[in-house]
């Protein structure tokens, strides 16, 4: 197993940083896109995020990982209700990945080969979206990911409910993850269904200024040298993440939002005319978290404004009139309402 | 003897001490005795080194099921039990792969590649079967593209530290291949130990970074490359025993992994200087740190290497590359996009998908035999307590059919966008109908579709909708009628507007504008010429954004700036033809279409 580049290692690049600790924070802003330039550290980042999830509590064994107090939305097996009080474990949130040329079979379960030819007998194996369940799917290259896969993915990641059908057996179980994608833009353009499922949309940059390539360059050389030693000395700084991100779950429930912002959320998206009511939403989600993981109270126009950029920009239809990047335009839309 | 060709050994020598380190060698060479030579040398080093050998090959058309792994069918059914077939990869752990004719191998597995030199191994997730397989390799990418528009795509150029051309060898150059056997002297293991030990210095860092900067390299993973290959080269320097890489060393490190990336060189001073935008002296003026960071002592060093390792690659190479690059850079989001598409009926087979064969779609009978495999077991047993008297060998379901796909190359759609406003009436609309006409003949022979577009008065008409049909063509281009104003900023929005809908279709879109370029009618309708030139100018920065070929024909008797000024930001190809005749004018276009 290959150690992964710690998150807080990560020269720069805040915006990213923000946007991904936001989607892992809260599950319903729908995950984060991240699209950029090679060799931007895009993957390296959303690597990076297993390191910094919780454990979460199971039912022993459930190869879905169910709740166990969770009511509904269970696997087959749990869902039937064998035992009342279920053995429970912990287990790390799921970051898992959707490797390019996945056949379909491995991507949703099907019937287990193995079973079927030497006993003859039809047993569902799980797949990858069943792994996934109350996790994270990551999906590296996103625009180079085959279409039926694509169409697979959408479907599934807006009912969080994975059917299977196959020899007679009908299987129907919970996919509630967070879609966590990257890809470089020049290599082809993300479907706009696809494009919709995502939370966030960050875009990523190469650092241009000297020290932060110094700096960069030396971090990763000395990682390279002893990824062990590397990892000592920013396991410290990971942890305080890991920190601000328990506390920052406890609060989130209880972060508000007055009428002030509400209203402030609905000024800049009618103005940028976004499409429905998705927009609106996401930004507020995500304006929650940011609030959450600066440990207040209160979301305040400054935490909208961090995070409006990744949460409306991918939303903008392209205006005839406007050559300008969508997020530029948002940006502008920022300064000329709250300024 | 030349010299060049020691800067190759070294680069095969690097490769087959460290393959994974190095991530890979960009070789550009036609085929012939030099690449035999380099390639014969590099499996004396990897025997040496004991690297799998002979070094396997990934052909271009390899499928998944070969790169990655599947079901071995014919295993399966002797054992009744599923075996799965390891893919290539997963043969290439800690060894050397070659890619010939990498410029035409595909974005699909490139990628595949790409995740395996990244992560050092590669995930499989096919046919019930998931595994991580161990995959650090170094790619060998022969690269044989003679024109601009081919090249290696630049992913895998990215992850390959070092780039060769043996092109600019002659055969009668090389030395006795005696000499080339000298090279293999070193151990792996002791030098794997000794470069451990070594480090780069902070003044180091800071030059290598300023020299990529100087040579406008914004990719930070050519600097990482040229660190390692800085430690390398000191570890295998027996005879240095100090904890950080000489200036020689750092010198040979640019040489090989920098310079072959440059986009500008530093003593060029031309206009490519100011587009990249941050030039070093603007950063230092805005940072204070960094004035720190890279004082002056950095500096000499920095030119010192820089000049250095400039000396150690043949300048023309040099100056060929840095244009190449430059090109790269320029082009690289250049609609790849429409280029080909997957088809159900004709193209290179591209393996199938699931689905019923119907009208167009045909059964690929392998692969649904290989779906059909795993369930026989289970099938036969229903069948058996069905008391089903007939029992067939093989029981195929529904669930297993699989249609074939294919790649297929895009169709062309020719538009042509005709001015036949009054201006233009005059300043010969029947050249340019004829020269359309000719045109068409020719687009008609090479199976191209073809659309028509005319501008005038105040709008802008598609009186020709994609067609083959040259019939259709000659008649609505004979009926076209003349005079008005010329509504230019229309017309280019019309023709973009049809050359992404096209695009979205899977084809190759080229626009021709025949037009005086004198507009006079605002997009609104209103009439005056400056609103309508800033209409047309915005609509044709606007129409930049799609990436269509396109060429601009200027059809005044003279050639005006506000023509050129548009055609330049859509950036297409102007051609000022003020007296041709209409064989003349669709000679031009066919040459410029056809370079």
């Amino acid at each position: 197993m290959t150690r992964n580049y710690p998150f807080s290692a990560i020269v720069g690049q805040e915006d990213m940083k923000l946007a991904i600790l936001v989607a892992a924070l809260e599950p319903s802003v729908g995950g984060v896109l991240v699209m950029g330039d090679r060799g931007t550290g895009k993957s390296t980042a959303v690597r990076g995020l297993a390191a910094l999830l919780p454990m979460m509590t199971v039912v022993k064994d459930c190869a879905y990982g169910c709740d166990p107090k969770a009511m509904a939305g269970l696997c087959p097996i749990c869902g039937a209700g064998a035992k009342a009080k279920p053995k429970t474990e912990q287990r790390p949130v799921p970051v898992i990945d959707l490797p390019l040329g996945a056949t379909e079979d491995r991507v949703l379960g099907a019937l287990d080969i193995e079973k079927a030819l030497t006993l003859g007998e039809k047993a569902f194996e799980p797949g990858l979206l069943a792994k996934a369940n109350r996790g994270f799917l990551y999906i590296d290259e996103v625009n180079l990911l085959d279409d039926h896969l694509v169409d697979l993915l959408i479907d599934v990641a807006a009912s969080g409910q994975n059917v299977v059908e196959r020899e007679g057996l009908s299987v129907r179980h919970p996919a509630r993850f967070v879609l966590v994608g990257s890809g470089n833009p020049e290599e082809g353009e993300l479907r706009p269904q696809l494009l919709d499922r995502f939370g966030l949309a960050v875009e990523v940059k190469t650092p241009t200024d000297m020290p932060s390539r110094v700096e960069i360059i030396k971090r990763r050389d000395a990682f390279e040298r002893n990824p062990d030693a590397f990892l000592k000395i920013w396991d410290q700084e990971d942890a305080k993440i890991r920190g601000m991100m328990a506390g920052a779950r406890k609060k989130l429930a209880s972060v508000k939002v007055d009428d002030k912002l509400l209203h402030d959320a609905s000024t800049l998206c009618a103005h940028l005319g976004t499409d429905g009511l998705r927009g609106e939403l996401t930004l507020l989600r995500a304006s929650r978290a940011v609030a959450a993981l600066d440990g207040k109270n209160k979301v305040t126009r400054d935490h909208l404004k961090r995070i409006a950029v990744p949460a409306l920009q991918h939303r903008l239809r392209r205006n005839p009139l406007d050559e300008s990047s969508s997020a530029t335009r948002v940006q502008r839309a920022l300064d000329e309402l709250f300024a | 003897m030349n010299p060049y060709w020691l800067t190759c050994l070294h680069v095969a020598q690097l490769m087959t001490l460290a393959p994974h380190v190095f991530g890979g060698v960009i070789v550009h060479a036609r085929s012939g005795p030099v690449r035999e030579r380099w390639l014969q040398t590099l499996e004396q080093l990897a025997r040496h080194y004991d690297l799998a050998t002979p070094i396997r090959k990934i052909p271009s058309g390899i499928s998944d099921e070969n790169l990655l792994g599947g079901l071995d069918i014919e295993a399966t059914i002797i054992s009744g039990k599923p075996i799965f077939r390891p893919g290539l990869l997963s043969h290439c752990d800690q060894s050397l792969v070659i890619v010939p004719m990498a410029e035409r191998l595909e974005a699909g597995t490139v990628a595949r590649i790409a995740t395996a030199l990244d992560h050092g191994a590669i995930q499989v997730e096919r046919d019930g079967h998931g595994e991580r397989i161990a995959c650090a390799m170094g790619v060998i990418a022969l690269d044989e593209s003679m024109e601009e528009d081919e090249s290696v795509n630049p992913k895998l150029i990215e992850r390959c530290a070092f780039y060769i051309d043996l092109d600019s060898i002659a055969w009668h150059d090389l030395p006795d291949a005696k000499l080339d056997a000298e090279f293999i002297d070193l151990e792996r293991v002791e030098i794997q130990e000794r470069v451990e030990q070594i480090t780069l210095s902070d003044e180091q860092y800071v030059a290598l970074v300023g020299i990529a900067a100087q040579l406008g390299i914004e990719s930070l993973r050519a600097v990482q490359f040229t660190v390692r290959t800085a430690r390398y080269l000191a570890a295998m320097d027996l005879e240095w025993h100090q904890s950080e890489p000489s200036q020689e060393h750092l010198e040979r490190a640019v040489t090989l992994v920098l310079l072959p990336r440059a986009t500008q060189l530093p003593n060029a001073t031309d206009e490519t200087q100011a587009e990249n935008e941050p030039s070093p002296e603007q950063n230092e003026d805005a940072n204070p740190e960094e004035t720190q960071s890279h004082n002056q002592e950095t500096e000499v060093l920095e030119d010192q290497v820089l000049e250095a390792a400039q000396a150690a690659i043949p300048r023309e190479l040099l100056d060929r590359l840095t244009q190449l690059a430059l090109v790269r850079q320029k082009n690289h989001s250049a609609g790849k996009a429409g280029t080909s598409q997957l088809s159900s009926q004709r193209g290179r087979p591209m393996g199938s998908r699931p689905g019923m064969p119907s009208g167009n779609q045909r059964l690929s009978l392998m692969d649904t035999l290989r779906a059909a495999v795993p369930w026989q077991r289970i099938r036969q047993l229903q069948l058996k307590s069905s008391q089903n008297p007939s029992q067939p060998k093989i029981l195929i379901r529904k669930d297993d059919l699989r249609v074939k796909r294919y790649r297929q190359r895009n169709q062309t759609l020719t538009t042509f966008v005709v001015d036949a406003s009054g201006s233009a009436a005059i300043n010969r609309l029947a050249e340019a109908k004829g020269a359309v006409e000719l045109l068409l003949a020719e687009c008609y022979v090479r199976r191209d579709q073809v659309a028509l577009i005319s501008f005038r008065g105040t709008e802008a008409e598609l009186l020709l909708s994609p067609t083959r049909s040259l019939v259709r063509a000659k008649r609505s281009l004979a009926s076209l009628p003349g005079g008005g104003g010329t509504p230019l900023a229309k017309a280019i929005d019309t023709a973009f507007a049809l050359a992404k809908g096209s695009l979205k279709k899977g084809m190759t879109p080229t626009l021709v504008f025949l037009t005086d370029g004198r507009a006079n009618i605002a997009r609104d309708g209103t009439p005056g010429r400056t609103q309508a030139q800033v209409d047309a100018e915005q609509s044709a920065k606007l129409a930049a954004q799609i990436k269509v070929r396109s060429l601009w024909i200027d059809t005044s008797p003279q050639a005006r700036e506000e023509g050129q000024q548009i055609a330049r930001l859509i950036g297409s190809y102007y051609l000022p033809l003020p007296h041709a005749r209409a064989q003349e004018l669709s000679q031009a276009v066919l040459g410029v279409l056809h370079t």
